[in-house]
């Protein structure tokens, strides 16, 4: 007869727990800490370090580096994800859609909306040079006579005295401030610089410019962040927008209550895929890597901004120092696990390799989307999946070199010749 | 041995021949008011008519041909005038690097590229303009410089661009319409030193200049003087006598470089401008119009 099964105490979960401990230990954690491990990561960050010694640019040797070039996997939350779909409409910003509306067109719309009080009319568009006297008095006196009007101007840093062009206007404007975007040429938009300084002159970007009309608390906040660029919270797309056409303007179909002290912006939009005019890439695209149109016109961009500098939701990069931390104790885990099926199990070592990589690669973007939808924080885990990826050749160096010391200088190392 | 000198001749003359190969132009496309002379008969050009080294092509106001020579390299005339077919040998080289040398080439400008981030080093990476134009021109010339009186001095005819050009031809003509360059010169700069180009115009006679980018039909042309010795002293004479009252050095200099700026000697107003902010350097007018004077002739860039 057997005697029924006694009733599990604390000391026998403890026990339990214990012996999981132990074959977990056994399994994996020793390797942890053994001198073989922690040099090869440390091997890892020395590889990094030393590539980035060399003053020529590697990265066309690089394949990984080549593809992930203007990738930011956290796009994905934007153009996957779909991260702003609940985002309501900004009533406060109203685009008005210049289309193709020459000098006299622009100077009829500016007076058409002065008279409807907006608190600020920013016109997005540059004129380098004279065109038709006429058309030109027009316009030059209209923006003589706004006081509440902010032009673009562009910054070109080839001219280092004077990098500021304000165009053939700018001697009739009050407010101007620069359009120009960070990124590389055709490459996406995720960044911007509030402000730049050339010989103790203080320059303000376009949107930076006509928040400062709207709301100067929101920019003395962002004044008081000191940050030379800003990363986009790209919160809105055309739909989220009030967008609003040049011609209606003309022709009184809008209600002055809706220009009202609101934020108007004169831009060009174009709705046709096939139209890249003033379009830029951004992270909203729906293709988030590889080839495709730009998505998005300049004056959306400078909405966005504006509306993430009246909100104050400002994206952050993840500190340097927290970011090492957490990429090296990534690359010290998978360090670990790779050692031990290396040494004890080399048959699934490269399975394993892969699958860890896949596994990684899918979590670490999850987490990084999780982060930058929860707190607004940027956290690159681009930099994380080139050091587990290297690891794997790391580690085979590393065995090649800790053979050669064992044999010359009896270092002890857990590898041995024969290891595979 | 022999056959080593019948191998170099028959090289030689592969050479000579191909030195000696004749171009083959075809019009591509026509706009506007375009002829061609071939064996001293004049005909409309057409699209797809050959052209050979010996023909003529003469393109009228506001008109462009296209041409392909050697059905290899692409190049349009838009600049009105009479042009020889000769003239264009070198829009006929066609670019015979190899695949090696092109990936080679390729590597190394790979590799040479400056590394770092858009974030990292923004000023580079700033040239994306979120904005749209409302202007179709890409020179623009100050209007001040429509005559530019000159004596003497280093001061620069400049211009602005807001295009994607890197090359401008900067040309000085006797006349204001057609006839052909006295002076001409290609540029990467946006702006061409009266010291080029002073020497070898005649004193007290009108000359015409003008900017040109490739493409792009230029700005009416504009008119430099050169003044002679005797002339400008007794102009300079004038405008030093016109003021009777009193006047500080530095006053007198201001005076005079605003009255030669005024008159169009804008090489001799900078002289002028220069002393007063020496003499003065305490009055914030002077130093201001200096600089506004440097900046806006782009001297010193």
């Amino acid at each position: 007869m057997q005697s029924p099964p006694k009733p599990r105490t604390g000391k026998n979960r403890q026990s339990i727990l214990k012996r999981a401990y132990k074959s977990f230990y056994h399994f994996y954690l020793r390797y942890l800490f053994k001198r073989d491990t922690i040099l090869a990561t440390i091997s890892v960050f020395l590889f990094i370090w030393l590539l980035s010694l060399i003053p020529l640019n590697t990265g066309i040797l690089n394949p990984f580096k080549t593809a992930l070039k203007d990738l930011d996997f956290n796009d994905i939350s934007y153009s996957v994800l779909n991260k702003n779909k609940n985002t309501p409409i900004d009533s406060r910003i109203v685009i008005v859609n210049i289309g193709n509306a020459d000098r006299a067109g622009l100077a009829m719309m500016i007076e058409q909306l002065k008279a409807a009080e907006p608190k600020v009319i920013g016109l997005d568009v540059t004129f380098n040079s004279a065109k038709d006297p006429h058309t030109d008095s027009l316009l030059a006196s209209t923006i003589a006579n706004s006081s509440n009007l902010v032009v673009v101007s562009r910054l070109d840093w080839k001219n280092k005295k004077t990098p500021e062009d304000v165009g053939y206007f700018g001697r009739f404007e009050k407010y101007h401030g620069y359009a120009n975007l960070i990124g590389e040429d055709g490459g996406t938009i995720r960044s911007f610089s509030p402000y730049e300084k050339s010989d103790s002159i203080v320059y303000s970007s376009f949107p930076v410019a006509v928040a400062e009309l709207a709301d100067s608390k929101a920019v003395e906040k962002l004044r008081k962040r000191k940050r030379e660029y800003e990363i986009i919270n790209y919160s809105r797309n055309t739909d989220q927008y009030v967008i609003i056409e040049g011609t209606d303007v003309l022709e009184n179909n809008v209600a002055a209550s809706l220009l009202k002290d609101k934020i108007v912006l004169m831009g060009y939009i174009n709705h046709d895929p096939f139209n890249i005019e003033d379009k830029h890439f951004t992270p909203l695209n729906s293709r988030f890597a590889g080839k495709s149109t730009p998505d998005m016109n300049g004056i959306l961009i400078h909405a966005n901004i504006i509306s993430m500098v009246l909100d104050g939701t400002y994206i952050r990069n993840i500190p340097s120092g927290i970011f090492w931390i957490i990429t090296i104790l990534i690359a010290w885990l998978h360090v670990a696990l790779f050692m031990r099926y290396y040494i004890e199990e080399h048959i699934w070592f490269h399975l394993v390799a892969k699958v860890a990589q896949i596994f990684f690669a899918i979590l670490s973007v999850y987490i990084g989307i999780l982060v930058f939808d929860w707190f607004h924080l940027r956290f690159d885990t681009k930099i994380s999946l080139i050091v587990i990826i290297l690891a794997i050749d790391i580690i085979y160096f590393y065995e090649a070199l800790a053979v050669w010391l064992h044999t010359k200088f009896g270092f002890q190392t857990s590898f041995h010749s024969k290891s595979h | 041995m022999k056959h080593i000198h019948i191998f170099l001749l028959l090289t030689f003359c592969s050479m000579v021949a191909n030195a000696q190969k004749a171009n083959s132009f075809l019009v591509y496309s026509v706009k506007g008011n375009v002829s061609i002379v071939e064996n001293n008969k004049g005909t409309k050009a057409q699209i797809g008519k050959l052209l050979t080294d010996n023909s003529t092509i003469t393109v009228g106001a506001n008109s462009l041909v296209s041409i392909i020579c050697n059905e290899a390299s692409l190049f349009s005339i838009t600049k009105p005038g009479t042009y020889s077919m000769t003239q264009f040998k070198d829009s006929c080289l066609a670019n015979k690097s190899s695949i090696t040398s092109n990936y080679l080439k390729f590597i190394w400008n790979q590799l040479t590229t400056p590394k770092g981030a858009p974030e990292k080093n923004r000023k580079s990476y700033m040239n994306n303009v979120g904005a749209v134009s409302r202007t179709n021109i890409s020179i623009w010339i100050d209007s001040r410089l429509d005559t530019i009186n000159y004596y003497s001095g280093d001061f620069p005819i400049s211009w602005k661009c807001y295009s994607d050009a890197d090359e401008f031809t900067f040309d000085i003509y006797e006349e204001a319409e057609n006839g052909k360059p006295v002076f001409q010169k290609t540029v990467k700069k946006t702006s061409v030193p009266f010291a080029d180009f002073s020497s070898k115009l005649k004193k007290n006679k009108p000359y015409f200049w003008q900017v040109n980018v490739k493409n792009e039909d230029p700005e009416r042309r504009k008119v430099v003087y050169i003044w002679d010795k005797a002339s400008f002293e007794k102009l300079l004479a004038q405008i030093r006598s016109a003021h009777n009252g009193t006047e500080t050095a530095a006053e007198e200099n201001f005076r005079i470089g605003f009255l030669l700026e005024s008159a169009r000697f804008y090489s001799e107003a900078y002289g002028y401008y220069q002393k007063a902010a020496q003499l003065n350097p305490e009055l914030e007018l002077y130093k201001k119009t200096l600089e506004a004077f440097k900046k806006d002739y782009a001297i010193g860039q």
